[in-house]
């Protein structure tokens, strides 16, 4: 008797997942990637008990499930998936709206369900704040070392690519001297 | 059926090739006429042999011949005549079977058609194409074999991913693929120039005109990817930043940096080794995409042991960086600088650096985005995401920096800080520019969904843009009018320029194009059959007909019609639907998409009741300047074709004429 019980709760239990993978697949941009198992399955939201109503339309709510990443595709929101996880994570981003929650509550209250994994860009932490910083540091401080190489070329040269006559003079008299002291 | 024969001509093509990466090797070393020609004959017999198995294939696949585990896999009976063609690229072994039949067409051509300058490192130049067919073949016959047997056959086969069912689908591969291999060549003459010592004559005519073809196609088959992305996935957009998207753009970068690289060689003989190292870089960037997006890794560091090509990829690119980077470290310092003397200042090769340097950057930060799941999971064994919004934070201060390089990089010249008319462009552009932005602004809608902070980089971006587009234009017209507006005479010497200015103009109009992304919008709406509601502006009336069944070739589709007015007047008749197809229990969005210049609406069928149809869930997208962005790719495709015929007039590089052959039978 227990067995079946426990058989029966079983099966009810892998009707979000069925339910899951039954869904189509239309975020997957390429059939090879379909391949990829899905990250989902560590991180399945248990089937919540009744079913949340959400307003895609209301602008608190967009603000918050735009955040997220729909777990089962590879670039998406959940706001801009309909797959099972994503119907799933923007129930419980209302449930979470409905208990009065503010935006970064509710971000907070899904990073520590889920990791930082569920939001959509690193965090800046830890090892993880080097996605940022060096792209950042790329693009402030490239500009200014082809600058510096510029700066210390153009000082050899005029304009039309020719040495000036200052800096040529300038070379023979530096030559000159250190020929003097070679020479004693 | 034809497994074996398939099987046989794959292996016979990865001997041949593998003797002529030898002879090539050997007829370098020893400068021997012979065993060159030998070499280039092996070539051209493998690319025989790869396109015959590749008509083998396509031939099993129209003979439904589900013997073949490939056939089996991705077609079906009730696939139609195009879409049984384009299965052959649907899954991985088929993609590769075709990106290897390109490289050794674009192998063979390269290998035929060289100048003759050219001719004493053309041995060098077989080397390193070669090579690389031969470790594709390799691949072909060992871990990704599209010919494997599946007996005995099944009634039918399992059917093509549906989302690949799409003319953009049947377009989209050959063409990225085709844009892929043409960056061989570059890379393969690079090899050659470094093994050589130096840069021949007719080098940097031959890399131009391959990087050029490679950045037109690359263009269109990166575009045609999000036009794919846009009709089929339904979830209002055309570029999502993923892996596979990155990994096509990422080659795509590197072209453009080597483009403008090759130009500042060509002008002033400076760069050599800057377009040596970009021609190398891009096409390692062909393989290493397709490596972190077909190994697995990308979704995860664990799921790259389970496929066999990922290991093997990764050692062939280990090879592959390794040689390249050995061969340069070696042999760069004999590639002699010009002689002219190296002058930064204020003049078109700095601003040609600079745009380099933006490209270049971001590629680095488009992969640093793409990798860095994989190195945060490897170090902290900690799974993070980067997504779009991460991209979508570098890409506008990129898109700045084009802009001001365009606009101000044209009107410089070489060698030179003198700006002729230069002032007067600038401030007629920054007048020019008022009222284009306040039009954009105008038609474009922008004040309607804007919040402040986007306003603001809108409004900024398109009158730089604008300005841009003003400063080109005066450009244009004062080198027309210092040539008495001689039309003949301008174009017959400066196609080159013309094109590069078609494609900038291009590039432009597709910044402001991007800008609509920042006020897109969005609406979700239940409604009955019969019943309407009013968005935008606009209302939609979904039909009292209901969902109605429709076939449509092998899938049917549950199209629900709805019918657009603004006010009392008809717009449009949309029908946007779920398809259905015979071979998957799923159904799929059909979207339905009009508009006009300015807007495109977008309307999925999200949901509907299955019992009675009359009632239906709609998203609804209203995207602004989608448009702009289709024409200005094309704009840019049309820019490359004009300077592909360009008249090359030879460049200011230490060009050296090569050596004799030892052998000269």
């Amino acid at each position: 008797m227990i067995r079946k019980f426990g058989l029966i709760v079983l099966l009810y239990l892998s009707i979000p997942v069925a339910f899951a993978q039954q869904e189509p697949m239309q975020e997957q941009d390429t059939p090879e990637s379909a391949a990829a198992p899905s990250p989902a399955a560590e991180a399945a939201p248990k089937a919540p008990e009744k079913r949340m109503k959400y307003d895609s339309n209301n602008q608190a709510f967009r603000d918050v499930a735009k955040e997220f990443r729909c777990p089962t595709c590879t670039g998406l929101s959940v706001l801009e998936s309909d797959a099972g996880f994503s119907i799933q994570i923007k129930e419980q981003v209302q449930e979470q709206l409905s208990l009065g929650k503010n935006h970064d509550q509710i971000v907070d209250y899904f990073v520590q369900r889920y990791g930082a994994w569920i939001l959509r860009e690193p965090p800046v932490k830890g090892f993880n704040a080097l996605a940022w910083i060096v792209p950042i540091a790329l693009l402030c401080l490239g500009p200014i070392v082809i600058w510096l190489a510029v700066w210390k070329r153009r000082v050899k040269a005029d304009n039309h690519g020719v040495r000036s006559s200052a800096v040529i003079l300038q070379e023979m008299q530096e030559s000159l001297k250190r020929m003097k002291r070679e020479n004693g | 059926m034809f497994a074996n024969q398939g099987f046989f001509l794959i292996l016979l093509g990865f001997i041949c090739s593998f003797y002529g990466f030898v002879a090539a090797i050997l007829a370098a070393f020893w400068r021997h006429r012979r065993l060159y020609f030998s070499s280039k004959l092996a070539l051209t017999v493998t690319s025989l042999l790869v396109i015959s198995a590749s008509g083998i294939m396509i031939y099993s696949l129209f003979q439904r011949d589900y013997s073949l585990a490939y056939v089996m896999k991705n077609s079906s009976n009730d696939l139609p005549q195009l879409f049984t063609l384009t299965a052959f690229w649907s899954s991985l072994e088929g993609s590769h079977m075709l990106w290897l039949t390109l490289m050794t067409i674009v192998g063979t051509i390269a290998a035929w058609s060289h100048s003759k300058d050219n001719e004493h490192i053309m041995p060098y130049v077989l080397a390193s194409i070669q090579a690389v067919i031969c470790w594709m073949l390799y691949l072909a016959w060992t871990h990704s074999d599209p010919f494997l047997a599946n007996l005995p056959a099944p009634p039918n086969g399992r059917g093509m991913n549906e989302l690949l069912q799409n003319g953009y689908m049947a377009i989209h591969p050959p063409m990225l693929f085709t844009g892929y291999t043409c960056l061989v060549v570059p890379f393969a003459y690079s090899i050659a120039a470094l093994c050589y010592g130096d840069i021949t004559e007719g080098w940097l005519k031959t890399i131009r005109r391959w990087t050029l073809v490679s950045f037109i196609f690359l263009t269109a088959a990166i575009t045609l990817g999000g036009r794919w992305a846009y009709v089929e996935l339904g979830w209002g957009g055309y570029w999502a930043w993923d892996p596979v998207e990155n990994s096509s753009f990422m080659p795509w970068l590197m072209a453009t940096a080597l483009l403008h690289s090759l130009l500042v060689q060509d002008k002033t003989g400076h760069l050599k080794r800057l377009s040596l190292v970009l021609a190398i870089a891009g096409f390692f960037m062909t393989f290493f995409g397709t490596f972190l997006t077909r190994s697995g890794v990308v979704s995860s560091v664990h799921s790259f042991a389970e496929s066999p090509i990922g290991p093997n990829y990764l050692m062939y690119l280990a090879a592959l960086m390794l040689i390249s980077a050995s061969i340069f470290a070696f042999r760069a310092p004999s590639i002699l600088p010009s002689d002219t003397e190296k002058v930064w200042g204020v003049s078109r090769e700095s601003a040609l650096v600079v745009t380099q340097f933006l490209l270049i950057s971001f590629a680095a930060i488009v992969l640093i985005g793409t990798l860095f799941p994989i190195v945060s999971e490897w170090l902290t064994k900690q799974r993070i995401s980067v997504q779009a919004p991460y991209f979508n934070m570098f890409a506008p201060w990129v898109g700045l920096g084009i802009i001001f390089g365009v606009a101000v990089g044209n009107l410089l010249r070489y060698g030179s800080p003198a700006v002729p008319h230069g002032k007067r462009i600038v401030l007629s552009a920054i007048v020019f520019a008022i009222p284009l932005t306040v039009a954009l602004v105008y038609f474009g809608d922008v004040m309607h969904t804007a919040t402040t902070k986007n306003l603001i980089a809108q409004l900024v971006g398109l009158y730089l843009a604008s300005w841009a587009i003003g400063c080109l234009i005066g450009d244009l017209y004062y080198r027309f009018a210092d040539i008495r507006f001689k039309y003949v005479l301008f174009f017959k010497r400066n196609l080159g320029y013309f094109g590069g200015w078609v494609s900038h103009l291009g590039i432009l109009i597709a910044i402001i194009g991007f800008l609509g992304n920042y006020r897109g919008m969005e609406h979700v709406q239940t409604v009955k059959a019969g019943d309407s509601w009013t968005y935008y502006g606009l209302r939609f009336e979904f039909q009292a007909s209901g969902v109605e069944s429709r076939q449509n070739q092998n899938a049917t589709n549950f199209t629900a019609p709805v019918k657009v007015y603004r006010g009392t007047e008809f717009l449009y008749d949309m029908a946007p639907a779920q398809s259905l197809y015979p071979t998957k229990n799923q159904t799929f969005t059909e979207v339905a998409i009009e508009g006009d210049f300015w807007h495109d609406v977008y309307l999925v069928l999200a949901d509907y009741d299955k019992t009675d149809g009359k009632r239906a869930t709609f998203k609804l997208y209203i995207n602004p300047t989608v448009r702009f962005v289709w024409s200005a790719i094309v704009i840019i495709c049309i820019g490359g074709i004009i300077a592909l015929f360009d008249r090359y007039r030879g460049n200011k590089s230490r060009d050296v004429v090569a050596g004799e052959w030892e052998t000269s039978i």
